[in-house]
């Protein structure tokens, strides 16, 4: 019996945080007593089945992610190719640093009713994304790369390896451990920010314009709250699906 | 292809490691430089190597070097064959030949079928020395710099590559550095004391 508990830990611990959470708000809600601002779990549950069997909920989800997605890609090559060039060149760093600073202070609010000045509100979430996630991979790569262990490059020098064999031997192994956090942390960053853009600016057919429509129009919660756990949801799926990914490329062997 | 070390000098901060040092090697035999720790024998190594370009005097001979390394410096994401075949995989070059040459040394080494796809976290640390001595010495200079290559190795394995390094020499030059005065490859090279 203990041996089983030891087995499946981890998975039993998340199971009881997320059900403590769970009593935690059913408590909340009980105790507010007013539905109308804090619906309770189980309804709210049952809320989000019946919007499982609706092609609203698909469409919206599929369009949010595929926007998310896109802006998360597009963030991501431009802060790795960002961060290859600032560790290879002080003064690209140096000159790359205001903007990057920038864009890390500046709270996503503002950027989204800034560039909604310039961009429509289908293509905002895409651009909000990309802006969010790509100072996080440049400095999760420049990091990386920055970390690279001079005795080994020292070694590849002297054994005149190839640009690609000093990429597979001393760079990579370095620049791993910091892109892969850094990818893991994109993901829930680029997902909230576009969910955000999606919200303030209203974009058809998405999760952010579903949830404002149930907060504004409608003054639904329990709808909201049903909208704000399929965002909480998917951000994990997403998470898990690229952990799960990483362990399965380690256990072959592809990961340095 | 000769190697000529003239009046080298070198300091670290004020402490002066090598003074005026000169030697003239021939282009194969068995050298092997001897001294107390401190003495510069490391330093010299690195600078016939080109890896340390911070001295006076000069190293003629425009000979390529290979270096066994006192800290090994394996690649860990690599295994204990394809750290030895990759110094040997140059552009346009027959893979499979490399890898099989790469695997005959490990294999004269007391390396296993097994061990060959090992990678170095996985190896003990004669294994791994062992590893980083097949790969200097699979490396084609014409010099082999071996730093303390007996360093964690039994007695079996010491005979071994002392037989190793012995048939080196007489391809190409080979210098070495050790502490130990039993390494078995200093019985009949030449001792340059620093």
């Amino acid at each position: 019996m203990k041996t089983l508990f030891y087995r499946f830990r981890k998975p039993l611990l998340l199971t009881a945080g997320a059900l403590i959470l769970f009593l935690l708000w059913h408590i909340a809600a009980a105790a507010f007593d007013i539905p109308l601002i804090l619906p309770k779990p189980l309804p709210v549950l049952k809320a989000l089945g019946q919007l499982l069997g609706t092609a609203v909920f698909w469409k919206s989800v599929g369009l949010s992610v595929l926007r998310i997605s896109l802006g998360a890609a597009a963030g991501l090559i431009v802060g790795f190719l960002a961060g290859i060039l600032s560790a290879a060149s002080d003064t690209v760093r140096t000159l790359l640093s205001p903007l990057f600073s920038v864009i890390r202070a500046t709270p996503v609010a503002c950027f989204i009713i800034l560039a909604w000045v310039f961009i429509g509100s289908a293509q905002l979430p895409v651009f909000i994304a990309a802006l969010m996630v790509a100072p996080v991979m440049m400095t999760g790569t420049l990091t990386g790369l920055k970390s690279t262990d001079g005795a080994l490059l020292e070694a590849a020098y002297l054994y005149r390896l190839t640009f690609f064999q000093r990429v597979r031997t001393c760079y990579l192994p370095a620049l791993l451990p910091h892109a892969t956090a850094a990818l893991v942390n994109c993901i829930g960053l680029a997902w909230k920010a576009g969910i955000a853009a999606e919200i303030i600016v209203k974009t058809k057919d998405s999760i952010g314009y579903a949830i404002w429509d149930a907060k504004s129009w409608n003054v639904d919660s329990t709808l909201l709250f049903a909208w704000t756990l399929t965002v909480i949801f998917i951000s994990l799926l997403f998470e898990y699906l690229f952990r799960l990914l990483l362990k399965l490329r380690k256990e072959s062997g592809n990961v340095a | 292809m000769s190697l000529e070390i003239h009046n080298v000098t070198k300091y670290f901060g004020e402490q002066c490691v090598l003074s005026d040092f000169s030697y003239s090697f021939p282009d194969r035999g068995l050298y092997y430089l001897t001294g107390d720790s401190g003495r510069g024998k490391t330093t010299l190594l690195r600078i016939i190597a080109g890896l340390d370009r911070d001295f006076t005097g000069s190293v003629t001979g425009n000979a390529s070097c290979s270096l066994l390394f006192q800290d090994k410096r394996l690649f860990g994401n690599l295994t204990a064959l394809e750290n030895v075949a990759i110094v040997n995989e140059k552009r346009g070059c027959d893979r499979a030949a490399v890898k099989e040459a790469a695997a005959e040394l490990l294999l004269s080494m007391n390396f296993t079928e097994e061990d060959l796809s090992k990678r170095p976290q996985a190896l003990s640390g004669g294994m791994q020395q062992r590893t980083a001595i097949a790969r200097a010495v699979f490396y084609p200079a014409d010099v082999l710099l071996l730093d303390e290559p007996f360093k964690e190795l039994d007695k079996q394995n010491r005979d071994i590559l002392s037989a190793v390094i012995i048939r080196e020499s007489e391809k190409r030059l080979v210098i070495g550095v050790s502490h130990e005065a039993d390494d078995p490859a200093r019985n009949g090279s030449v001792l340059i004391p620093l």
